[in-house]
């Protein structure tokens, strides 16, 4: 039977903004069977998507599979406690009007069955999921093309939009995984950067490992940093889960 | 690259609505009962509540922009009132906060099951409607000219200011053409100045005409003047217009102007000309 161990889960908010303000959320939950991760990444234009993004990932660990039918059920509780949470205390006419709009999030999740050896994933929107085995990225998911990240994505929305939903669901079910495989779950502007190295050949993965060998954190905000400065990624709130598969 | 300036707190943008408030203004839009006084109000205060719902978050209003309006008629200057009072170029959040009232409206909206239901809706009033004196358009040009200055002064790598102005056209002090092709120079590190003109005409011809790209058929030499002097449409505002707002069959070489365009209409120019892709 195999094991996964986490190599990393960094979250930091774009710059200039604080953590409190980073729209980004993950959630991890692991049991002697699975180990299901979530990444969410709350849109800037809309209120209360932190909230939103934050809901999804912890509610969605609930779930038992990962299919779209499955998933969209769940969807109606998380909106209400969505709509119970936002709703608290009087809010000023904008937020009022705001509210009346909804949130928006992406968000993947990936759920690693070890008796089995395979795992399933699934996302709406542009958070990314890569899978290493060797020197190979051998899935690049649900984005192949860093071209892709420019465009405005389909995001869930605290309004039911199942129609939609249903269209724009990805998902890979029962794929094998091999003692050594690693997996980078990321939300979009660390996912673009990366997407676009693998294409380089530039093996970016390597960095990001490497990363995993500091406790501090320090090196990789760091780096993440220069690159924003760089304009090499995207000035925007960034996560990133590493397992490695034991 | 040009308009790719991040517009963030720390780097924040500028808005300018230049309205005209002269004493033509209180005759009817062409084929409506609405004086085009009135339907100046309406569209500020619905421009200005957009803006400011487009920079909310849960914890209060961020300050991506800072708005003025200036007002030019019996007299020329800011056209605020009540606690925005003098102050020229002011954060959206001090906008957000001080709306002269707030009227409650209701609206038709999906009840979920095909049918509609209503439901109250609040409209921020910041302007009334005022018509009165001559059109003093070149003043207002030169006066937002010297408030354009002094933010790029402040602010040398913003995303470019914009600038919305709402006429009937007719100036009385002279053509404005150079008052306005000076406004469209200035420069921050990020690019030109956007001027966006938004013609309400009494022109029995005046017909609704969207973002065109040339003036072969607008009616008159006002809205020929204002077309000349709009700026074009930025490559991500035309890509915006195509891909959201496809009934308005935008050409890649659509300029900022919109004739007797409804509130609707003038919101869609705002959602486009305050749609960069940098927000932050």
């Amino acid at each position: 039977m195999i094991k996964a161990k986490i190599l990393s889960q960094y979250k930091f908010p774009k710059g200039g903004h604080t953590i409190i303000e980073c729209e980004d959320a993950y959630s991890i939950k692991q049991t002697r069977q699975t180990l299901k991760l979530f990444v969410a990444d709350g849109a800037t234009e809309s209120s209360f998507a932190k909230e939103w993004a934050t809901l999804l990932s912890e509610e969605l660990k609930k779930v038992q599979s990962f299919s779209r039918k499955n998933i969209m059920k769940h969807l109606p509780k998380i909106r209400k406690n969505w709509e119970d949470k936002v709703n608290k205390k009087p809010l000023p006419w904008y937020a009022e009007i705001k509210l009346e709009e909804g949130a928006f999030s992406a968000i993947i999740g990936l759920c690693i069955n070890f008796k089995k050896s395979t795992f399933n994933c699934f996302a709406i929107g542009d958070c990314c999921m890569f899978h290493l085995r060797g020197n190979e990225i051998i899935t690049l998911f649900p984005i192949e093309n860093e071209i892709e990240f420019s465009n405005n994505p389909f995001l869930v929305s605290t309004k039911s939009d199942d129609d939609k939903l249903i269209k724009y669901f990805r998902e890979l079910k029962d794929q094998k995984v091999l003692t050594g495989d690693y997996f980078f779950i990321m939300s979009d502007a660390l996912a673009c950067w990366f997407t676009k190295k693998i294409k380089l050949e530039d093996k970016p993965w390597n960095i990001l490992i490497g990363f995993c060998e500091d406790s501090t954190k320090t090196s990789f905000e760091e780096w993440l940093k220069i690159k924003r400065a760089e304009k090499e990624i995207k000035n925007d709130d960034t996560t990133l889960l590493t397992v490695e598969i034991l | 690259m040009s308009y790719t300036a991040e517009i963030s707190r720390q780097n924040p943008s500028c808005f300018l609505f230049v309205i005209d408030q002269s004493g033509s203004m209180s005759d009817n839009i062409s084929e409506q009962t609405k004086p085009k006084a009135q339907a100046v109000a309406d569209a500020i205060n619905k421009l200005l509540s957009n803006l400011t719902i487009k920079c909310a978050k849960s914890e209060g209003v961020r300050d991506y922009y800072h708005v003025g309006v200036i007002g030019y008629g019996a007299t020329t200057g800011v056209a605020f009132s009540g606690g925005l009072s003098g102050k020229e170029l002011v954060p959206i959040s001090e906008i957000a906060n001080n709306p002269a009232r707030i009227e409650e409206k209701t609206k038709k909206v999906d009840d979920g099951a095909g049918g509609l239901v209503d439901q109250k809706t609040k409209f921020p009033i910041w302007f009334d409607p005022i018509a009165n004196g001559g059109t003093p358009m070149n003043e207002a040009f030169k006066f937002i000219n010297n408030t354009l200055d002094n933010w790029l002064e402040m602010h040398p790598d913003c995303f470019p200011p914009t600038v919305i102005h709402i006429t009937d056209g007719e100036s009385t002090d002279g053509n404005p053409e150079d008052e306005m092709q000076k406004t469209i120079e200035k420069k921050s590190s990020d690019g030109n100045v956007l001027l966006f003109n938004l013609h309400v005409s009494s022109n029995p011809n005046a017909k609704n005409i969207k973002f065109p790209s040339n003036n072969e058929s607008l009616p008159d030499q006002y809205s020929k003047m204002l077309h000349k002097s709009a700026s074009p449409l930025t490559e991500f505002m035309i890509k915006v217009a195509k891909n959201e707002y496809p009934e308005l069959n935008i050409s890649d070489t659509a300029k900022g102007f919109i004739l007797n365009g409804d509130t609707v209409l003038m919101i869609a120019a705002l959602d486009i000309g305050t749609r960069p892709s940098n927000l932050r």
